[in-house]
């Protein structure tokens, strides 16, 4: 059976001077594909948070294998989460969640 | 090995952070760990304006939207290095044949009114540019600390400009390297004007 779509898992760092929920960066990331790249690329890029694997600034992004460079650009368009200004830093993107276990560990 | 061209804010960990080398800054930066050239942003209403405010002995001097008219003048006589602005057919030729680059800033397109408009021409002045291979740079044009952006994330942008990943990744060191040259061959006082160097 074929497989409905293949993943990709971006690694990333938020740069901030205070912490921030994992849920509230999942929603801006969510927010800023959908302004760019509209319902439809939304629907076609599958993104969430991988929130087990979230671990201090450092957060993983399953997404679509077409849409990494997009995902990227969609969260270097975010400015600031609740008023406080970030910088998101993709460190890696990875094929499989086996390799990036080994990376956060 | 790579550079941020256009950095007005300057911040060394957060640089350092987001993968650069180096950068060309602004305002008065003192750096250890991060190579910097001085920059000049220059904004000029007429050819006078123009001629004075390009005598100026920054390492790279960049002329920030500008009118066709004043586009024209800086391209014939050659007096910037790079143009941040919608450059159109004649002029981008010539800017290929005496080495001033386009500059893409990300900051123009995450402060526009109208993004859509801004991605269109800046897809437009990259598509010229790759046809008549006039050097492009890529930087985040950062005027706070809070606006600068990483290395992958600007070959992202490059990428979805209709960059191939590889010149995306040369829109952030090639043209920003051969200035560093330069102005080290000025330091050494061996560089005497474009084309012309003491060996």
């Amino acid at each position: 059976m074929k497989k409905q779509y293949r993943k990709r898992y971006i690694l990333f760092e938020v740069i901030s001077n205070s912490k921030i929920r994992s849920d509230l960066i999942e929603n801006a990331i969510l927010g800023a594909i959908k302004e760019l790249f509209g319902e439809f690329g939304l629907s076609e890029a599958h993104p969430k948070l991988l929130k087990e694997f979230s671990k201090g600034n450092k957060h993983v992004l399953q997404i679509d294998h077409g849409y990494v460079q997009k995902a990227k650009l969609s969260m270097a368009f975010i400015k600031e989460i609740n008023k406080k200004p970030i910088i998101f830093k993709t460190i890696k993107v990875f094929g499989t969640l086996k390799k990036i276990k080994g990376v956060i560990k | 090995m790579f550079w941020d061209f256009w950095v007005e804010e300057f911040d060394e960990k957060i640089l350092q952070k987001l993968g650069f080398e180096g950068a060309c800054v602004f305002k008065e930066a003192k750096s250890k760990k991060i190579k910097i050239l001085r920059g000049e942003k220059i904004i000029a209403k007429n050819g006078n304006e123009l001629k004075q405010k390009t005598k100026s002995k920054a390492d790279f001097l960049l002329l920030v939207k500008p009118k066709e008219k004043i586009q024209r003048i800086a391209i014939k006589r050659c007096l910037v290095d790079g143009i941040n602005a919608f450059v159109k057919y004649p002029l981008i030729k010539e800017m290929a044949e005496r080495n001033i680059a386009v500059v893409i800033s990300f900051n123009d397109l995450l402060n526009s009114k109208e993004p859509q408009k801004t991605i269109a021409k800046m897809k437009q002045t990259i598509k010229l540019a790759k046809k008549y291979k006039t050097p492009i740079i890529i930087v985040s044009g950062a005027k706070t600390k809070w606006e600068l952006r990483g290395t992958s994330e600007l070959i992202a942008f490059g990428e979805i400009l209709g960059l191939k990943r590889n010149e995306a990744k040369k829109a952030l060191y090639v043209f920003q390297n051969k200035i560093c040259e330069r102005q080290q061959l000025k330091k050494k006082g061996k560089y005497v004007m474009p084309g012309v160097r003491i060996v």
